[in-house]
């Protein structure tokens, strides 16, 4: 056990730290187990990666990619956002509950939270900051809301959970729904009161809006509801798999975008050409985990941590408690994605083996993930918003502003701790 | 003196090696973007044909899988030569400015090391496939062309991090 610990923790620092590429970081130091202490059976690590990118259901990871791309440069988050700006005029708190709402819309088509604050800030920053909203306001609750991309479906994370742990993908999604909601509506909460205790932050604009003109904002962005009802209903009722409500909201996307947005022949190309490339950058993090975790798995490392645990007499919320604290430190330094792979062939059958649901489970590693994406230093939900503001505002100010949204998942998981329902309801009722 | 010499040859060899790798990287990067088109094209198609004549594509899931691949290995060595990977830059970003160029080159070493050992174990594996003309259980595609891609992608990406690791050294010397 020493000798394993030993070359994991000296192979991460060594290959991570010194900026390798993670995949080949995580890759390498699998290779390096699977070499020296499971005795040089390295040949399992083509077959693992080779079976991991053959799965019908990863598939659905470079096609929700590029269903986000499309919708960015199709200016459909744009339409989305102008629609619904109206709405939220005349709380305290203004546009910054726009970019809230708008993340959670958009969450609904992207998987990833990546592309949701992307498409998201690159509209409202300029606008906002233009209307005198405070700068770090407005990165905070980009940072906050992109996370909501992650967590309601389709999501990348609880898709690769549900892939590696042989969990429904359908139950997996219909679960997010009501956390993701949830948590939307804690973010706004904590902007109106944030507000209304400094006016300063959120210009208020004094004019009588009409409710007809709102209704009608609303109204004007039902071809984007299709989008969404299209891949969540498909899914949600039995129609398809993930991946072909995946490939079939593609199509959506690209005939929406066309008819609805301004996407034309050069745009789609684009989209699908930097889709592909950013599918590559994440998939590389995925083999390389992928490698780490059939080395971590050949040696039994999940069974002699669950033994141990068992040994330990620890009560299932002390074990969840430092589960969390684990992935606090670890979110620090890995990329969501990669964290979860590295950890789930440990994690998994420890917490179901004290008693914890898998599909509740992959909530609340979606939303620790959340909170690794907005964890300086590697949180790479701030370093998109670093370069949506044009580096005027620094990752320090960005990972400050967005504290409270961090704080507010944590008080997430609590919640779903106290109630798991809130997650297990919508997919005990309908699948 | 001489050091200076090998380095500025090492260099110029990089260079050339850059402007001759990278319209073929480019080139993988196309196809891989039309290995993405042809997964939405299948996938869409195979949900028509089994809601409309329901004759789905028998073959749908192994191709699809297959493509994926595909689009993965061919992607990845203009990913590397641009560094448009995912990486913890945490400690490297805290180092004086002399030294960063150095573990740079240092990280992209490591990276030709994971590839080269990866390149090892690919090729019993391919030849194993090669030698008994395995297919795929469904559509009966066989197997060894697709599977050749790795190991291929992986000898360009060895050379995309050599380049990376050339002129993080250049940098070193400027």
């Amino acid at each position: 056990m020493i000798f394993f610990w030993s070359v994991l923790i000296s192979g991460l620092s060594l290959f991570a730290g010194s900026g390798l590429a993670l995949g080949a970081a995580l890759g390498l130091t699998g290779l390096l187990l699977l070499h020296f202490v499971a005795g040089g059976i390295t040949f399992v690590a083509v077959d693992a990666v080779w079976n991991v990118l053959n799965s019908f259901t990863l598939s659905a990871i470079p096609l929700f990619i590029i269903l986000g791309e499309i919708m960015l440069r199709s200016e459909i988050s744009k339409k989305i956002y102008l629609a619904l700006s109206p709405l939220f005029q005349n709380i305290s708190g203004g546009l910054l509950h726009t970019n809230i709402a708008v993340c959670t819309l958009f969450g609904a088509v992207s998987g990833s939270s990546l592309s949701t604050a992307a498409a998201v800030g690159s509209v409202a920053y300029p606008e906002m900051t233009e209307r005198g909203y405070d700068r770090q306001m407005v990165v905070g609750s980009l940072a906050g809301g992109g996370t909501l991309g992650l967590l309601i479906p389709p999501s990348l994370s609880l898709l690769i959970y549900g892939a590696l742990t042989e969990t429904s993908i359908g139950r997996l999604f219909l679960a997010g729904i009501l956390p993701g909601i949830i948590l939307a509506s804690m973010f706004m909460i904590y902007i109106y009161l944030r507000c209304r205790q400094n006016p300063l932050l959120a210009p208020r604009i004094e004019s009588q809006l009409k409710i007809t003109l709102i209704i009608k904002n609303i109204l004007a962005i039902w071809p984007f509801l299709i989008v969404v009802i299209a891949i969540m209903g498909s899914i949600s009722f039995g129609i398809a798999t993930p991946t072909e409500a995946a490939g079939v909201g593609v199509i959506a996307t690209i005939i929406l975008g066309k008819f609805w947005g301004s996407l034309t022949l050069k745009k789609l190309v684009e989209a699908i050409y930097f889709g592909t490339l950013l599918y590559a950058s994440i998939m590389f993090v995925v083999i390389g985990a992928t490698i780490l975790a059939q080395a971590v798995s050949l040696l039994g490392i999940p069974q002699i941590i669950l033994e141990t645990v068992r040994a330990a007499d620890l009560g299932p919320l002390a074990v969840l408690f430092a589960v969390i604290l684990v992935y606090l430190v670890l979110g620090c330094f890995f990329d969501g994605l990669s964290l979860m792979i590295m950890t789930l062939p440990i994690l998994v059958p420890l917490m179901v083996g004290l008693g914890y649901d898998p599909i509740w489970l992959g909530v609340i590693i979606t939303i620790m993930i959340e909170i690794g994406q907005v964890t300086p230093p590697v949180g790479l939900n701030l370093s998109v918003l670093v370069s949506v503001t044009k580096e005027k505002v620094t990752l320090g100010e960005v990972a400050m502003a967005t504290m409270p949204y961090w704080l507010i998942l944590l008080v997430g998981i609590m919640l779903l701790t106290a109630i798991p329902q809130i997650a297990l309801f919508l997919p005990s009722k309908l699948m | 003196m001489g050091a200076q010499t090998r380095h500025s040859t090492l260099c110029l060899l990089s260079r050339r090696t850059e402007v001759f790798v990278t319209p073929m990287f480019y080139f993988m990067a196309v196809l891989a973007t039309i290995a993405s088109v042809m997964i939405i094209i299948l996938i869409g198609g195979s949900v028509t044909m089994r809601y409309l004549t329901y004759t789905p594509f028998r073959f749908t899931e192994e191709l699809v899988g297959l493509l994926m691949t595909s689009a993965f290995f061919l992607a990845l060595p203009l990913v590397t030569l641009h560094s448009k990977h995912v990486r913890v830059l945490i400690l490297i970003s805290s180092l004086p400015d002399k030294i960063k160029p150095w573990v740079a080159g240092l990280a992209s070493l490591f990276g030709v090391v994971f590839c080269a050992w990866f390149i090892l174990l690919c090729i019993p594996w391919l030849e194993f496939a090669y030698d008994r003309q395995i297919k795929t259980e469904v559509g009966r595609l066989i197997m060894y062309p697709w599977m050749s891609i790795l190991p291929l992608s992986m000898l360009l990406t060895i050379i995309a991090f050599i380049i990376r690791c050339v002129s993080d050294s250049l940098k070193v010397a400027e």
